[in-house]
């Protein structure tokens, strides 16, 4: 956050502080006053629904930021460990009634637990291999979700209720989107703790070398799963949230291709910073949005490839915006607002 | 007994077709490291490229196979010069994202042009008319690939035993550095592995695709080929040839015996099954370098 | 013969890390290039090689000549085809190649009548041990077969000098001496120039004809290597012959002077 010149940190209690200044907490209050307000207020219902969608798609990017940008591990299922969650609380809010308040954390949980499970190739392998692993576990989690009977409903999927907290229904988008922007600020806040505690500084060991880690006395294993644990955690909330808003579960809502966006836009946003997983999840939802407004009149006007190009477009947009990041911004968009940052506070005295 | 017999046959030969896929992904990895997830993407643009010239347009098969030739050293050569040559030096995590991101382009670009239908029949190149043996079924295709990936095999293990260009794409991957410094030209190298990787792929594509029709999700089959990297080791060119058949092997026996416990599709799932085991158990493979670290 | 001009390396656009850098190699000779570490010494090979730009190093200002062709900034590819190869440091092996399929991947062919085979051949003789060693992984080959290796890649691509990046590092003194003599004979029998990095000093300067000294990225010294023996300097910065029994503050006032002189 911008911090004025001069402000040092000279204790870790400061160090880990992350408002060090009056004028920060004030600008982030009025910022988050903003987020509330202003959409309820001013924004039309479909804006709303894109705002919902914008939630919804960052909470899982901020979980694969703790797996892949702090922890180094590679996880290409994140939307099959929000299917699990979805499922979750689909399961807990219609046969065991548990009320939503519970059970959206419980569903959380559901999700960390098949997530640590399918960490497990992590203890062993890095790199593609991991890759691999983690593109078999969303292929497995589906078709468990597929063939699942009754359990899952199978191709059916599932119902649920809107959610509701003691009475209070959250049955309108303006409702939801109240709840979903407070669920996002809390996860957001244990994600900015994870960073700055012990924990955070031992995923950054074990990403940057995990054998030099493991020689400094880190639990390499412990906090590898833990970084699964943690990240589909983030999943099984956000898949729950997503459960509850479309009141419906299916296993074609979550689906390989969702996993890789999430990981593409992630870097696109920027690896490793509190701020990537935010700014990979507005570009890739305002994309989408921007893409669902343009492609029936560029459909319009090449007949020939009316009927295919909206399927079409899309991928290639995506894939697009992720390769030329990739090559030319390798450090997203997180480093380009670091190095604006840092041009302002030293202007004039520097380039 | 029969039942057995039958299935473990059909797997060999179907897991034969896995070898053939796996094979291009392999290439790829021996001479640069990279491992390409848009192999899939790859072999359906290619079946793509041969079914419409051979039907859409109805260009004699003679003349087909060299612009699908020409097809693919433009597409390796494009995918290597645009996308892999400025990744050089970049984390594998990179490496993953981009290749991933190619595929679902190239799917996007597919769509495009050929969405419209299901599928796509190409012509009879080999018959359907499936081969009889000892009173089993046997496709002709099948048959076919599985010669094929055997020439493939003893064509691509000579040639990187033997042949400058096979060595020279090795030492790339083994040091980028020091190969350049004993004066081998990395551009050429990784330009050419991705060339002959796109050719294997439209190898395998045209043969899938005369099996099933073309269609835009014939890519699943470079999922499928996964399990048979890992089991034969990233860098085993005879690994891939053993596991292939393996892995089709324990799929068809999955869908045979395990069916009735699970409601069924068992065969989907059982690869990837396989894929974590192996990972847990055995993380680099059948015949997988183990890397020869000095400290 | 082998010239380098008042050279400026930067690495990075930011790093400056050689400048006005001026060396010879003349044929028939073996020059030597000492200094202390992170002086530059591998950097200078590396611009004469080409290998900067595969690590972001550029030479910006100066020329490189090798027997009047420029070869500043060429690709390393190029400057191996006009006669430069550089053995680089660390004995960069293809480990899971063999030791002769590490040899045969490095043929390359500059005059009309190379042979890979008559190469090959002349390499096994040169050093008997990697005949018997040819078909075993050269990865777990030890370190002085495994430099060996590594020299004898260099030579198949039938260079006209050699450049040399530390060749003794992490080798014992008997294996050194081992690969001494044989770059020795290398030089004598193939007509091979040598431009040798060294850290072992004395050895360096007993080859060489003549010697270079670099400090912070400067040519500071250079001279035949007979004389550079005899300089006071050279025998207490790197031959370690200081003279005992001194009253040692006076040394170490004396000592700062010199090395104040040297890094100016």
């Amino acid at each position: 956050m911008w911090r004025p010149c001069g402000v040092m940190d000279i204790n870790y209690s400061q160090d880990i502080t992350i408002f060090r200044t009056g004028l920060q907490k004030v600008s982030f209050l009025l910022l988050i006053l903003i987020a509330y307000i202003c959409p309820v207020i001013f924004f039309p219902e479909n804006l709303l629904a894109m705002l919902i969608l914008m939630v919804i798609t960052i909470i899982p990017m901020q979980g694969l930021n703790i797996i892949t940008g702090f922890c180094g591990q590679i996880a290409l299922g994140q939307s099959a460990f929000m299917a699990v969650g979805g499922y979750a609380a689909a399961k807990l809010a219609v046969g065991l009634n548990v009320p939503f308040i519970v059970a959206l954390p419980l569903s959380g949980l559901v999700a960390a637990g098949i997530g640590m499970i399918f960490g497990l190739p992590s203890l062993r392998v890095r790199g593609f291999y991991l890759a691999l692993a983690t593109i078999a576990a969303q292929f497995i989690i589906i078709w468990g979700i597929f063939h699942g009977g009754k359990f899952t409903g199978g191709i059916y999927g599932l119902q649920l209720p809107e959610a509701s907290i003691l009475g209070f229904v959250f049955d309108t988008d303006v409702r939801f989107y109240v709840l979903a922007l407070t669920v996002l600020l809390s996860m957001s806040f244990l994600a900015k703790s994870i960073e700055r505690s012990k924990l955070g500084r031992a995923f950054i060991a074990v990403r940057d070398n995990d054998l030099a880690a493991e020689v400094m006395g880190i639990n390499v294993y412990q906090y590898k799963l833990l970084a699964f644990f943690m990240g589909s955690f983030y999943a099984g909330i956000a898949g729950a949230l997503w459960a509850h808003y479309v009141t419906v579960v299916h296993p074609e809502q979550f689906s390989l291709m969702d996993s890789i966006w999430y990981l593409g836009f992630l870097v696109v946003g920027g690896l490793g910073s509190a701020l990537g997983p935010i700014a990979g999840g507005v570009i890739f939802v305002g994309l989408k949005e921007i893409l669902a407004t343009i492609t029936p009149i560029i459909g319009g006007m090449i007949p020939a490839l009316t009927e295919t190009i909206s399927a079409s477009l899309a991928l290639m947009a995506y894939a697009l915006v992720i390769m030329i990041f990739l090559i030319f911004e390798p450090r997203g968009v997180d480093h380009r607002i670091q190095l604006l940052k840092t041009y302002y506070r030293r202007w004039p005295f520097a380039k | 007994m029969m039942i057995f017999l039958e299935t473990v046959i059909t797997g060999i030969v179907v897991g034969s077709l896995y070898s053939l896929v796996a094979l291009g992904i392999v290439i790829i990895y021996k001479s640069t490291h990279v491992f390409n997830f848009a192999h899939g993407e790859i072999l359906m643009l290619g079946s793509f490229v041969a079914w419409t010239s051979l039907v859409h347009f109805g260009i004699p098969i003679w003349l087909t196979v060299p612009i699908v030739l020409a097809f693919a050293i433009l597409l390796g050569t494009a995918i290597e010069y645009l996308l892999m040559r400025p990744m050089v030096g970049q984390p594998i995590l990179s490496m993953i994202i981009v290749t991933l991101g190619l595929g679902a382009f190239l799917t996007g670009a597919g769509n495009l042009w050929w969405g419209k239908e299901d599928y796509y029949l190409l012509p009879e190149i080999i018959s359907r008319e499936p081969i009889t043996f000892a009173a089993m079924n046997l496709s002709r295709q099948h048959i076919v690939a599985f010669c094929l990936s055997l020439l493939f095999f003893a064509v691509f293990t000579l040639f990187f035993r033997y042949t400058k260009w096979g060595l020279e794409m090795q030492a790339v991957a083994n040091d980028h550095q020091a190969a350049r410094s004993t004066g081998i030209s990395t551009k050429l190298v990784f330009a050419l592995s991705w060339i002959i990787a796109t050719i294997v792929a439209i190898a395998a594509g045209v043969l899938l695709g005369s099996m099933n029709g073309v269609t835009l999700d014939m890519s699943v089959i470079a999922i499928k080929a996964f399990p048979v990297i890992i089991l034969g080791g990233l860098e085993s060119i005879s690994g891939v040839l053993i596991a292939g058949p393996l892995v089709g092997v324990l799929e068809y026996l999955a869908g045979r015996y395990l069916d009735p416990y699970v409601g069924g599709g068992a065969m989907d799932v059982a690869p990837f099954v396989i894929l974590i085991l192996i990972l847990v158990i055995r993380p680099y493979g059948l015949f997988g370098l183990k890397r020869i670290e000095r400290i | 013969m082998l010239k380098v001009n008042n050279i400026e390396v930067v690495y990075n656009e930011v790093i400056l890390v050689l400048r006005g850098v001026f060396l010879e190699v003349p044929d028939g000779k073996i020059v030597t290039l000492l200094g202390a570490n992170g002086a530059g010494k591998s950097t200078l090979l590396k611009a004469v090689s080409g290998m900067l730009n595969t690590e972001l190093g550029e030479v910006t200002d100066g020329f490189i000549e090798f027997n009047g062709m420029n070869i500043t900034n060429c690709t390393p590819e190029e400057i191996v085809r006009k006669g430069v190869v550089q053995v680089l440091e660390g004995r960069r092996l293809f480990d899971y190649l063999t030791v002769e399929q590490n040899l045969k991947v490095s043929a390359r062919a500059r005059k009309g009548n190379y042979s890979a085979k008559k190469k090959l051949e002349l390499v096994y003789e040169l050093f008997p041990r990697m005949k018997r060693l040819r078909k075993n992984i050269s990865g777990y080959c030890s370190g002085g077969e495994q430099q060996m290796v590594v020299i004898g890649r260099a030579l198949m691509g039938d260079p006209d000098i050699m450049l040399l990046d530390e060749p003794s590092i992490g080798l014992s003194p008997l294996v050194t001496e081992e690969i001494f003599e044989v770059i020795k004979s290398i030089h004598r029998e193939e007509k091979i120039d040598i431009l040798l990095v060294e850290q072992n000093a004395t050895m360096a300067l007993d080859m060489a004809d003549y010697g270079y000294i670099m400090e912070n990225g400067r040519i500071v010294l250079d001279g035949k290597a007979a004389t550079l023996k005899e300089n006071e300097d050279i025998k207490e910065f790197y031959l370690g012959l200081s003279q005992v029994g001194e009253k040692k503050s006076y040394r170490d006032v004396k000592h700062y002077k010199r090395r104040k002189r040297w890094l100016g």
